[in-house]
C-alpha cells in the first residue's frame, strides 16, 4: 500500500493554492467580493474560486452581521462541506457584534457555533483587507494551524450545546419541517 | 396646480378623508380608520396603481399606532401617503385587509404584524411565519416598549457586559 | 510481446491525453481571465484543484450508482479516445467508426446523469433534465454532420478518412463538408458545456447543476474526466474535418509520431480558441432557446451539407 502521509506536503501545497469558497453572502460584506473576484482584484490568480455547491467547496467566507435565522443555514452548509474546511470572518460583526451589539436578532460571537480561523476587523474591511486575511490563511495552511474543522470534531459538544442554547433543542428537523404544514393547506385547497 | 387637483377630485369622491398637497409630486391623505378601503378603492379608481409600502408608526405617548400606506401613481406620477390612526393596545390593533384591492398588501401586511403585532382582518396567511424566528414570534420586537437590551443579555448571555443606561459600556 | 507493447502504448496516450487535456484546462480559463481583463490563474491550476479535490475526505456516498456512475463515465471516455487515430500511436484506429465514437463521447454525460440522479438532489435532477434534453437537442444537427461525412467519403471509418484528406485535401476545404463542420463546431459547444448553451451546468443558478452533489474524490475524478473528454473532443474534430496529422516525412519513426502530436495540437488549440471566444461573449441559453435553436439553424446547415455531399 501506498503510504499516503508521503503526498502530504503536495497536498498541503494544493489546498493552499487551490481554495474554492462557498458562494454564501451575508450581511454587508457580500458586496466587497465582486471587486475581489473581476478585474480590479483579480482572486483567481490565488487559484480561488466562487463555488456554488457547498460538497466541493474548502473556505467559507462569513461576509458580514449573522442573524440566527442565517447562522442554522451556515452550520448546516459548514457540515455539508468535506473535510479539510476553513472558515474566514469579516468585519466586528461576527467577532463581537459591532454596530449590532444591542439588537435582538444578530448573533454576537460567531466563533461559539463554528470554529473560525481567521477574522478580519474593519466595519467593512476593505478588498485589499480581504485578500491580507486570505494571505493569512495561506500561511495557517502551509504551518497547519488553520485546524478549525479538527476543533469542530473534538469540541462538537461545546458548540452543539451552545447551539442548542439559542435554537432550542431538535432545530434541525424542526427547520426543516417547517413550511410543511403551509404546503398541505395549500394542497388542499387546490 | 396638478397635484391640487388631484387633491380636490378625490376628496369630493370621499369626503370623511381630509387631504393636502405636501410639495410637487406628493399629496397626503388622513383618513379614520375603518373607511380604509373605500379610500383605497378611490384611489385606485383615480389611477394610483401602485401600493409601494405600509410603514407603522409606534406614537407610544399617544398610545396610538400610525399606520401609513405609500401609494405610488404611474399617471400623475404622484406619491400618496395615506395615514390612518389605531389603537395601540395588541387586541384593538385591528386593521381591515386591503389585499383584496392591491395583492401586494399582503406581504407589507404579515410585515407590520410580525414586528408591531397589528392584526390584519381577512388576510390569511397572517399566521404563517415571516421573517423572524420561532423565538420571537409574538414578542413584536419593533414596539417602543420592547426591552431590547433585557432580551438580548437574556437571549445571547451576554450578562454583565453593559451597562443598564446604554451611556457606558464596556467591550 | 505485443500486448505488452499495446499496453505501454495505451498508457502513455492516456498520460498524454490528461496532461494536455488540464493544460487545455488551464488555457481555458487563463484566456477567459483575458477577455475579462483579469491576470487569471496559473496554466497547471486545474492540476492543483484535482489534486486537492483528491486529497479530500469524502465521508458521504449516496449508493452504488453514484459511485458507479462516475466511473462509468471515465471508462467510456478512455476508450472513446482509445478509438480516435493520434498518428501512428493510436490502439484501436482500424476500428473507429464516425457513429462508435460519437457515441461513446455522448455516454459520459449519462453515467453523470445517473450518479447525479442517484443523489436526490433537487438541483442534481433539475440539471439532469435539461443535460438530457440538451443531449436530445444536439442529436439532430450531430447526426446529418455524421451523414453528410459518410456520403462524401463513402466509408464511416475515421481513419480512412484521414487517410482519405492527405491526398485529398482538409474536409472543410469542400462546401458540403465545411457546412458540417459549421454545425458540428456549434454541437462542440455544448459537449464542451460552455456558453451559450451551459444551461444544464448554470452556476449560480442551479448550483452547478448535476455536479452539486460531488465532492472530494467524486469530483476529482470527474475533472480528470473533463480532461480526457477535452482532448478526446477537438482530437475527433481536428480529425475528421481538420485533416488530421500524418506525417512520414522524416526518417525515425519516433520524430514523425512526435511531428504527427505537435500538428495535431495546434489543429485541437485552434479548435478550442474558438470554443473559448464563442463562450466567453455569448451570454446563456434557456433550455427551451437552447433546443430551438439545435432543430432550426445547425439543422438546416447540416442537412444542406449532406444533400449536398450525397448529390
Amino acid at each position: 500500500m501506498v503510504d499516503w502521509r508521503l503526498f502530504e506536503p503536495l497536498f498541503e501545497f494544493a489546498r493552499r493554492k487551490s481554495l474554492w469558497i462557498v458562494a454564501f453572502c451575508t450581511g454587508c460584506g457580500g458586496i466587497e467580493m465582486p471587486p475581489l473576484m473581476t478585474s480590479r482584484y483579480d482572486l483567481e490568480r490565488f487559484g480561488m474560486m466562487p463555488n456554488p455547491a457547498p460538497r466541493m467547496a474548502d473556505l467559507f467566507l462569513i461576509t458580514g452581521y449573522v442573524t440566527p435565522k442565517t447562522l442554522k443555514r451556515i452550520i448546516i452548509t459548514y457540515e455539508l462541506q468535506p473535510d479539510p474546511k476553513y472558515v474566514m470572518a469579516h468585519g466586528s460583526c461576527p467577532l463581537n457584534g459591532g454596530v449590532y451589539w444591542d439588537a435582538y436578532n444578530a448573533i454576537k460571537h460567531l466563533d461559539k457555533y463554528i470554529p473560525v480561523d481567521v477574522i478580519i476587523a474593519g466595519c467593512m474591511p476593505r478588498p485589499e483587507a480581504v485578500m491580507d486575511g486570505i494571505n493569512k490563511i495561506m500561511e495557517m495552511i502551509e504551518k497547519g494551524t488553520a485546524d478549525g474543522w479538527k476543533r469542530y470534531k473534538e469540541n462538537y459538544e461545546y458548540y452543539r450545546k451552545n447551539q442548542d442554547e439559542l435554537f432550542g433543542e431538535g432545530w434541525r428537523e424542526k427547520e426543516a419541517r417547517r413550511w410543511i404544514p403551509w404546503l398541505m393547506d395549500r394542497k388542499k385547497e387546490e | 396646480m396638478r397635484e391640487q387637483a388631484i387633491v380636490e377630485k378625490i376628496l369630493k369622491e370621499a369626503p370623511y378623508a381630509e387631504g393636502k398637497v405636501r410639495r410637487e409630486r406628493r399629496v397626503e391623505f388622513t383618513v379614520p380608520a375603518e373607511r380604509i378601503k373605500d379610500f383605497l378603492m378611490t384611489l385606485k379608481e383615480n389611477s394610483f396603481e401602485l401600493m409601494l409600502q405600509i410603514t407603522v408608526v409606534d406614537w407610544l405617548k399617544d398610545g396610538e399606532y400610525e399606520l401609513v400606506y405609500q401609494m405610488w401613481s404611474i399617471t400623475h406620477r404622484t406619491h400618496a401617503m395615506v395615514r390612518t390612526r389605531i389603537p395601540r393596545e395588541l387586541d384593538k390593533a385591528r386593521m381591515p385587509t386591503v389585499r383584496d384591492i392591491y395583492p401586494a398588501a399582503e406581504t407589507y401586511e404579515r410585515d407590520a404584524h410580525d414586528f408591531f403585532g397589528v392584526y390584519f382582518e381577512g388576510n390569511e396567511k397572517m399566521e404563517m411565519p415571516w421573517i423572524l424566528d420561532d423565538k420571537e414570534q409574538g414578542l413584536f420586537p419593533h414596539r417602543k416598549d420592547f426591552d431590547m437590551l433585557g432580551y438580548v443579555k437574556r437571549k445571547y448571555k451576554i450578562l454583565d457586559r453593559f451597562d443598564e443606561n446604554k451611556d457606558n459600556y464596556v467591550i | 510481446m505485443m500486448v505488452i507493447e499495446t499496453a505501454l502504448k495505451a498508457l502513455l496516450i492516456l498520460l498524454y491525453a490528461t496532461f494536455v487535456g488540464f493544460m487545455f484546462m488551464g488555457i481555458i480559463r487563463i484566456v477567459t481571465a483575458r477577455i475579462h481583463r483579469r491576470v487569471g490563474p496559473p496554466i497547471y491550476q486545474p492540476i492543483l484543484d484535482t489534486i486537492k479535490l483528491l486529497s479530500k475526505k469524502s465521508s458521504i456516498t449516496h449508493g452504488l450508482i453514484y459511485d458507479f456512475g462516475i466511473i462509468y463515465a471515465l471508462g467510456a471516455t478512455i476508450l472513446a479516445l482509445m478509438f480516435i487515430p493520434l498518428g501512428g500511436v493510436s490502439i484501436l484506429r482500424a476500428y473507429g467508426d464516425l457513429i462508435l465514437i460519437t457515441f461513446l463521447l455522448e455516454i459520459p454525460m449519462l453515467g453523470i446523469m445517473f450518479a447525479a440522479m442517484s443523489s436526490g438532489n433537487p438541483w442534481a435532477g433539475l440539471g439532469a433534465q435539461r443535460a438530457l434534453l440538451t443531449l436530445l437537442a444536439i442529436q439532430v444537427p450531430l447526426g446529418f454532420a455524421i451523414v453528410a461525412l459518410g456520403e462524401f467519403y463513402g466509408t464511416f471509418s475515421t481513419y480512412q478518412i484521414v487517410m482519405a484528406q492527405q491526398s485529398m485535401g482538409w474536409s472543410i476545404t469542400s462546401l458540403p463538408l465545411l457546412l458540417a463542420a459549421v454545425a458540428y463546431d456549434l454541437v462542440l459547444q455544448a459537449m464542451f458545456g460552455k456558453e451559450p448553451f451551459d444551461i444544464m451546468i448554470a452556476p449560480g443558478e442551479i448550483s452547478l447543476g448535476p455536479m452539486v452533489e460531488f465532492g472530494g474524490k467524486h469530483m476529482g475524478i470527474l475533472q480528470i474526466q473533463h480532461a480526457i473528454a477535452l482532448f478526446a473532443e477537438t482530437l475527433f474534430f481536428s480529425n475528421i474535418f481538420l485533416g488530421g496529422a500524418v506525417i512520414t516525412a522524416f526518417a525515425s519513426p519516433i520524430i514523425n509520431t512526435l511531428a504527427t502530436l505537435v500538428v495535431l495540437l495546434i489543429k485541437q488549440t485552434a479548435v478550442l480558441m474558438v470554443a473559448i471566444f464563442i463562450g466567453a461573449i455569448f451570454p446563456r441559453f434557456t433550455i427551451d432557446q437552447a433546443a430551438r435553436f439545435y432543430w432550426k439553424w445547425p439543422t438546416i446547415i447540416a442537412a444542406a451539407g449532406a444533400i449536398l455531399a450525397a448529390l
